[in-house]
This record gives structure tokens, sequence and C-alpha cells, in this order.
């Protein structure tokens, strides 16, 4: 899926599964979640400084559980280590809540960075998306053990991938650019066993 | 293929960690004033134990960050782990490396019933 930058007039912007057509077997559907942004945000949240100024942006306190996120609108705060958080927002609002976070975060140690390009995101959603994971995913999904807004890093063969649980059967999983097109294939490769 | 458990995330399949060799093995503060044999046993010597062994290990795929475990090197049972900079856990000494520390308490409170 191509679009016009908003940045660079004139530009077309692509994702890394640009053309391909959404994985649809019985039970299933997996799709692209193109221009996300994605920001990753590292400090201390025990410094209640840090905590208030992150507070005052994003509207939440920062997820300070392993596993666990936040949501606030359509932005979503996930826990990525105990001193790092990754935040998912709409298309091109990466930049703004960037620059408020660094303007709030002045003075204190922090870090910021958008990696909205280098990674994309994958939705597999239906009744059918835990028996997919299942084929490459070393971690737990049963719904005892993973429950909505649960996230965590992990990995599906051999690609690194950030994996949570958006509603009760519906999986969003960031992954690299590079590996986002491996990833694909091994979905589309396993879905075939439920062919429509 | 063993389980680690992340003193944050929990137990996870091996495949999601980076192996760091053994742990608590300081840098020497003054490398220009010791001399090669002392330099060439920090780079080089290490213990090779039989049995429970502490090491670095990294959530590579997970969270990301280096933690400390005591591992049973004949049975590739994980005991614990630990932060860095923590003290390591003693598991007891008649522990055989068959179970791990939580399942080690489970079998405690079950043998009291």
């Amino acid at each position: 899926m191509a679009k016009a930058s908003s940045l660079y007039p004139g530009i077309t912007i692509d994702t890394p599964l640009s053309g391909r057509n959404p994985i649809q077997a019985d039970g299933l559907v997996v799709t692209e979640l193109p221009f996300l942004g994605k920001i990753t945000l590292r400090g201390d949240a025990a410094d209640p400084a840090f905590a208030a100024a992150v507070k005052s942006v994003l509207g939440t306190d920062l997820p300070t559980q392993p596993m666990t996120s936040q949501r606030v609108g359509n932005t979503r705060v996930f826990w990525k280590a105990f001193d790092e958080w990754l935040i998912w927002t709409p298309e091109d609002a990466e930049q703004k809540l960037g620059a408020d976070l660094n303007a709030a975060l002045t003075g204190l140690r922090k870090s910021v960075v958008d990696v909205s390009d280098y990674y994309t995101i994958l939705r597999i959603d239906g009744p059918r998306s835990r028996d997919l994971l299942a084929k490459g995913c070393v971690i737990d999904l049963h719904p005892r053990a993973f429950h909505p807004g649960q996230a965590t890093g992990t990995g599906f063969h051999h690609a690194t991938i950030f994996i949570t649980q958006t509603d009760s059967d519906v999986f969003d999983i960031m992954v690299r650019w590079s590996f986002a097109d491996y990833l694909w294939n091994y979905f589309a490769d396993g879905a075939r066993e439920w062919a429509a | 293929m063993f389980l680690v458990k992340c003193p944050w995330c929990g137990w996870r399949d091996q495949t999601e960690f980076s192996y760091g060799g053994e742990a608590h093995i300081a840098r020497p503060l003054e490398p220009g004033q010791i001399s090669d044999a002392e330099w060439g046993d920090y780079i080089y010597t290490r213990r090779n134990t039989k049995g429970v062994h502490a090491e670095r290990w990294s959530h590579t795929q997970g969270c990301g960050r280096w933690f400390n475990a005591l591992r049973h090197t004949v049975t590739d049972v994980m005991w614990d782990s630990y932060k860095m900079g923590e003290d390591a856990p003693t598991p007891p000494k008649d522990w055989d490396g068959m179970t791990c520390c939580d399942d080690h308490k489970k079998l405690a409170e079950g043998a009291k019933k």
C-alpha cells in the first residue's frame, strides 16, 4: 500500500507488504496495519519528574508492570522493558507526539526515537488466530495465560516480533521491515490448512 | 532446549535468549598495571563448573535486558535468575538439578500437606 508523503510533497511512501492482498482463510484474516506511528521511549519511571512529564503528554501513567499496556484513544503505550516503552500512534501523529515528549522531558535523562519506518504491524483476526500463531510462536497464548491488553517481545521462527492481544481473537504483531515479508509468507503458508 | 527465567518477563523458551558466559567476572580496574598472564586469566580462564553455574543471559527477543541466572550444567535446569547487582539466590544444598525454584517450592508445600 503506497500513499503520498505528508512531509515531502510529490514523494510516494510505501510499506514493506505493498501489493499483498489480505490472507483469508476459514476463521482467519491477516492484514497489514500500515503507516502507524511508532515511538520508543526510554527513561526512569521511578523518577517522579519523568513519570509526571510523560503523563502530561500521553494522558495516562506509563505501564510499569511487565507485559502490560495502556490505551488512550487511538494511542497505545506498551511496557517493553523496565526502562523502555513502545508507543503506537495513529498515522502521522508520531512527529507531534515525539516533539511534545522531547519538550516535556527537557533536562531529564531520556530517549525518544521515532521508529515508525523501522517496523510494520500485522493484524491476525479470527478464531483461528491462536492456531496460526502456534505454528511458530514460542509463548503461551491460551486465554488463561495471555489476555487482551497484554504485550511482549518474542519470536516467530527466525523473526523477532512484538505481539499484543487487542481483542479476544485479535493479535497485532510488530515486526521489522526487513522481516515483514518472511513473516507474511509464513502466515500465508500456515493459513493454507484452513483455506476457504 | 530448556526454559530460562527472565527476572521481568518470567519463564520463557530458551530461543528468546542469548547466552553471555560465566557471571561475576570483574574487569581489572587497571589493565595497564597487570601482567599478560593476569590479563589472559581474565579473558580466558573459566570455572567450567559441573553443577550449579552462575551465568549471564540476555532476553534478546523479549525485553532485551541482561541478567544473571543459576543453571545446573548437567541437567540444564535453571534454578532462578536475579537482576544485575543483586546477590545470587542459594539453591538448597541437596538440589539435584531436577526442579526450578518455583517447582521446588510447590513440591515442598505439597510434601507438608
